[in-house]
């Protein structure tokens, strides 16, 4: 299967096509799945494409044609493109400063969780935590190789796996996997969790039957909101 | 004339009154002189007809209209009591995949030039019948009953609705047969703990009312019917549809009505 990939170098994104037949109409298409699928973090921003390796076989007119249908389903988003590279010139651009780092796939929704990032030419890594600043509805799902932190309810059927920590700004009450790469220092926070499924690591939690164990939490720093944690493989709830 | 609105009425769940919601708003909004048509968008399962007792005038559809054998006056069914008020239904022989939602957004745009309000009663579900029905509406109107199972499927609707924000510039919910009763004895979600969890501004509460099911087999409207609870509840969301402030009916004073109804009965 192609993989459209997003990738960033300094403040610059890039919309990774190299993986693509340039001839092939159904592309635009896909490109616009994506845009909508995370329009709040390509929203207003600029990005540029890297176009696949040509043959000297194709005609120029049917990529510029293309390049305008590409164009198109960015302007359609809100998105400005900014330059066009081919995959072969890119390759040797990143080479000569090494600096760039494939960031995201397109199964990973990523957001900016700082405007000022440092303008110097070290590597950027993928944000550690996954901002999302809205809440998660029935039939949302987030995966993510790190923290996730949700600003809002995460609503029945919503799912969210990360590999770190989750925190949820709101009440709880869908599917939540902390830690899922057999982390078993992952925790899971919440305003409130209410009738849900916790899992962290390994070890699983049904919230809505209560066998829940809680602890009264220590901790003068979490006051207010509930934590999930792992005490010996197993499930403890901490409430201040 | 000025563009008119189309707001389509949709929830996800099946049975949950999107039909006599569609029927009931309808025609209390062409009862306060606005004029309305109700499109049934559910084909191959056609209902509106019956609910507001046109069945039997129908002639050409939906289908019919968009396959081009007729023109879309020939197809509107026109109510038998409100002049301003008609019906396009939909096709009873041909399925949800003999449109598409271009089609649609035309048809759409073209009911929108002849009635100020078009009323789209979507189909349950989420596959093409349902995008097909919200391709070119302005506004939607979720039906939730309160049971978990039709607030998760209205959660789903929502969260598909948002994803439409540039077409779809509001979204409002009715909470649908609430039974105060119930409610106050713990045994049924509030409407508190409903918009809790969907966190959508309220249109209107409707409470369980029997003559609803007398009324859709008489095939008269309720909204039309004075002194019934539930065509309060109707007319209110119509005019609250219009722009008019009009504050929520008081179910509890209801419940103690009705349970002196029932020692009477």
């Amino acid at each position: 299967m192609q993989e459209l990939k997003i990738k960033r170098v300094k403040k610059e994104i890039f919309l990774d096509l190299s993986g693509f037949d340039i001839k092939d109409k159904g592309f635009t298409k896909k490109i616009e799945e994506e845009l909508n699928r995370s329009a709040s973090f390509f929203s207003g921003n600029a990005v540029s494409i890297i176009l696949p390796e040509l043959d000297n076989t194709e005609a120029d007119s049917e990529i510029s044609e293309q390049i305008k249908a590409i164009q198109n389903s960015l302007n359609k988003n809100n998105v400005s493109l900014k330059a066009s590279y081919l995959a072969g010139d890119m390759e040797n651009m990143l080479h000569s400063s090494s600096e760039a780092e494939p960031s995201s796939t397109t199964n990973q929704k990523i957001e900016n969780t700082t405007d000022d990032e440092p303008n110097n030419d070290q590597e950027y890594n993928i944000p550690e935590t996954l901002y999302v600043k809205s809440g998660l509805r029935a039939g949302h799902l987030i995966r993510y190789p790190g923290n996730v932190i949700i600003y809002g309810d995460v609503n029945p059927s919503a799912e969210i796996v990360a590999e770190g920590d989750v925190i949820i700004w709101g009440t709880c009450r869908g599917i939540v996997h902390a830690g899922s790469n057999r982390d078993k220092n992952a925790s899971i926070s919440a305003l409130k969790f209410n009738n849900c499924q916790l899992r962290i690591s390994e070890s699983n939690l049904d919230l809505s039957r209560n066998n829940i164990k809680t602890k009264s939490y220590k901790n003068n720093f979490f006051h207010g909101a509930e934590l999930a944690k792992l005490e010996n493989d197993e499930i403890i709830i901490y409430i201040s | 004339m000025a563009e008119g609105r189309v707001i389509v009425i949709t929830s996800g769940k099946g049975g949950v009154g999107k039909t006599t919601t569609t029927a009931n708003i309808g025609a209390a909004l062409a009862n306060l002189g606005k004029n309305v048509c109700v499109v049934d968008m559910d084909i191959g399962l056609r209902n509106l007809d019956i609910l507001m007792g046109l069945e039997n005038r129908v002639v050409y559809n939906l289908v019919d209209v968009i396959e081009g054998t007729c023109k879309i006056k020939q197809a509107l069914v026109k109510d038998k009591k409100l002049p301003n008020l008609s019906l396009l239904p939909s096709a009873q022989t041909r399925d949800k995949n003999s449109v598409n939602e271009e089609q649609i957004k035309a048809l759409v745009a073209e009911l929108k030039l002849m009635f100020d309000i078009v009323l789209v009663d979507c189909p349950a579900g989420i596959e093409s019948g349902f995008q097909n029905s919200i391709a070119g509406a302005d506004e939607a109107i979720v039906v939730v009953t309160p049971e978990m199972s039709s607030v998760r499927d209205a959660d789903r609707i929502i969260g598909l609705l948002e994803a439409r924000r540039n077409e779809l510039h509001s979204y409002k919910l009715i909470v649908n047969r609430i039974k105060p009763d119930l409610v106050s004895a713990n045994q049924m979600m509030s409407i508190g703990d409903i918009c809790e969890i969907l966190s959508v501004d309220l249109l209107g509460i409707v409470p369980d009312d029997e003559d609803i099911v007398i009324s859709t087999n008489k095939g008269e409207p309720l909204s039309l019917t004075p002194n019934k609870s539930a065509g309060q509840a109707y007319r209110n969301i119509a005019m609250r549809i219009l722009g008019t402030d009009v504050p929520f009916m008081d179910l509890k004073a209801k419940g103690l009505f009705g349970k002196i109804k029932a020692i009477f009965r």
